[in-house]
């Protein structure tokens, strides 16, 4: 019976190590990808909003070259701003789910005045309109394709939207687990039992740490541009940092719980 | 959209050719010229096309293994393209496309061939410091707009959103 | 009894210790033998658009008399000769490649073409507004280019001229057995909108000297 008593503890401190572990990762989850506002602060720290302001700016300027307009068209269609607010409000649709889309209202009048105010200036009438209409068909393409990249993104979103989901009811089934299981074992066995799982989660992660890295080089990703790059490696950066802060509370706590556990059995002890 | 798959089978294609021990050289020799038949249709990479990665395969030697590697990823675009009944990039399936796309990464990243897609959505080949550009392969006739080409856009939103998807659904599907 | 408190603590801290190192063994070899496709499929995918960076320094351009080849081709986006129409008053750099960040400096070399002095197709494009190649239209069949690259220069006589649609791609043959110089830009060059035509230049190589 006192077999059977044991193994079972062990038993309840390996699924509660299994439970504290992929709490730990899905914390760290939701902290970083899977939060709306670090994505945002990611988009900022890497000066995403100015490489996407100039890929637009040279492509406008590339597409207007042959085309017989002058480079003023294109001046103040849009700022820098305006493209920071268009991003962080589809980033915020993303992360709810909702349908990505760009406006093209603003700039497209703004164009159209632009080519206007050319036209009048040199004195010319323009007679081929489909020719016309084409480059201003073009011209709102390229722009539109620069932020949203594809019509496929609102495809991703679905998936991202479904999986959100499920990992937030994930992490607070785990977390229900881990305290009733947590509770039972101290019931059963009176003891605070959190030294195992804790010392097991944070070898589990040194063990992960020192894998990933020999297996990943974090630091030569190069995707769809810079600031792309360099926000999936803050991403797997700011991952590891959190689960290493994770780790040294859990290592304090256990030094605390140490220390108390001592003094308490010296007081015990004198009385 | 067919110059890519074109391109790609030729990136594929020739970096087997430096290793006659694959294939005997008139195997090789009829592939390249031959390129394969889809759907009782050939489909061939351009002279440019292949002049562009001679003169790749002239400046850098890809090893036995690469190239035994690359040969059977060559295969791997063959049996999408058949299943598809595709003659070119646009024909694909979706999946096959982002499938597609994964196996040239997966070239880039196993061999001594560094590539990448870039913001312009074409397939960047590097020089061995993997930084500097020897070439890019696009979707795009010959003759550019000499300006941008919408085209190329909407290929680069094609296939760099499928290797988001293709990465996003591959670690969402655990 | 102080001495036996501090051995069974120290006997427990040693018990959760081993016992931590044996779940980690336990977890490990489940990941290891449940999960490890997965893992690496996600490392792979990870490593896939990873891409080292090296400093190495590339050498001259230079030319192989023997095999009619450059032995070391020109980078990318960098300039490797000058473009001289004297007809038309055009005398621009050539740069390799034709993307449309390079042709804002000057004229692109197609790189899957081949270069001056290799005895095929050569293809360049330029922007077809003022200071680049609006005149280009206005060339006559007689009209002498010249391409001064690095290694060589090179002189070629127009044969034809013709106006063709964005996507003829068979107005572009290959040729390996002669050295043919096509030279384009977009087309009508003083409308404006978007051009569906490109003005495509043919000429024949009439000499050459080569660097030393």
């Amino acid at each position: 019976m006192k077999n059977k008593k044991v193994l079972i503890y062990y038993l309840l401190e390996l699924v509660l190590t299994i439970c504290l572990f992929s709490l730990i990762i899905l914390f760290t989850l939701k902290l970083t990808v899977l939060n709306k506002n670090y994505f945002i602060k990611q988009l900022d720290k890497t000066n995403y909003y100015h490489e996407l302001y100039t890929e637009i700016d040279n492509d406008f300027e590339n597409y207007i070259r042959p085309s017989g307009f002058d480079i003023s068209i294109k001046n103040n269609l849009f700022t820098e701003d305006d493209l920071k607010e268009i991003i962080n409000k589809n980033v915020d649709n993303f992360y709810k789910g909702k349908k990505i889309e760009i406006d093209t209202s603003k700039i497209k009048d703004k164009l159209n005045s632009n080519i206007e105010e050319y036209c009048n200036k040199i004195n010319i009438t323009i007679t081929d309109d489909d020719s016309i209409n084409l480059f201003k068909e073009e011209f709102l393409k390229i722009y539109t394709n620069r932020i949203i990249i594809s019509d496929k993104i609102n495809d991703l979103n679905k998936t991202f939207t479904k999986y959100n989901k499920l990992i937030n009811i994930l992490f607070i089934s785990i977390l229900s687990l881990f305290v009733i299981l947590s509770i039972i074992t101290r019931i059963l066995f009176k003891k605070i039992t959190l030294s195992i799982p804790v010392i097991t989660s944070i070898l589990l992660f040194i063990v992960s740490y020192i894998f990933i890295v020999s297996k990943i080089n974090i630091s030569s990703i190069k995707f769809w541009n810079t600031s792309v790059s360099n926000i999936i490696k803050n991403i797997f950066n700011d991952n590891i940092k959190y689960i290493l802060y994770i780790c040294i509370i859990g290592i304090i706590l256990e030094l605390l719980k140490l220390i108390i556990f001592i003094i308490s059995r010296r007081r015990k002890k004198r009385v | 959209m067919k110059k890519v798959f074109a391109a790609l089978f030729v990136l594929v294609l020739f970096l087997g050719v430096v290793n006659v021990k694959a294939m005997t050289e008139s195997e090789l020799k009829t592939k390249m010229t031959n390129g394969y038949v889809v759907d009782g249709k050939a489909v061939k990479p351009s002279d440019y096309q292949v002049s562009e990665i001679e003169r790749y395969l002239n400046k850098y030697e890809v090893s036995e293994a690469d190239c035994t590697f690359i040969a059977e990823k060559m295969d791997e675009i063959y049996e999408l393209a058949k299943a598809d009944r595709a003659k070119s990039f646009t024909e694909l399936s979706s999946a096959n496309k982002s499938k597609v796309v994964s196996i040239v990464a997966e070239i880039s990243s196993k061999t001594s061939v560094k590539a990448s897609l870039t913001n312009d959505g074409v397939l960047t080949i590097f020089e061995s410091d993997g930084k500097t550009v020897f070439t890019k392969i696009t979707d795009k006739d010959i003759a550019k707009q000499t300006g941008v080409n919408y085209y190329v856009l909407a290929f680069a939103g094609f296939v760099s959103v499928f290797g988001v998807a293709y990465i996003a659904k591959k670690a969402f599907n655990a | 009894m102080h001495k036996k408190n501090k051995r069974n603590i120290l006997k427990e801290i040693t018990e959760q210790i081993v016992i931590s190192f044996f779940f980690v063994s336990i977890i490990i070899l489940i990941i290891h033998f449940v999960f490890i496709d997965k893992i690496n499929n996600y490392i792979n995918i990870v490593n896939m658009i990873s891409i080292e960076e090296k400093d190495i320094t590339y050498p001259e351009v230079k030319f192989d008399n023997v095999s009619k080849r450059l032995k070391d081709y020109p980078l990318w986006g960098k300039e490797f000769a000058t473009l001289d129409i004297p007809s038309i008053n055009v005398n621009l750099p050539v740069f390799q490649g034709d993307t449309l960040d390079i042709m804002r400096y000057g004229i692109g070399h197609y790189s899957g073409s081949l270069f001056p002095g290799e005895g095929g197709t050569i293809i360049l494009a330029g922007h077809n507004d003022r200071g680049f190649l609006y005149h280009l239209p206005e060339i006559k069949v007689g009209d002498k280019i010249t391409i001064n690259a690095v290694y060589g220069t090179f002189t070629y006589e127009v044969e034809s001229t013709r106006v063709i649609d964005a996507k003829d791609n068979d107005a572009f043959p290959f040729y390996k057995d002669k050295e043919v110089l096509m030279i384009y830009t977009c087309y009508p060059v003083n409308t404006i909108g978007h051009k569906t035509h490109r003005f495509l230049v043919y000429a024949k190589k009439v000499g050459e000297s080569y660097e030393k």
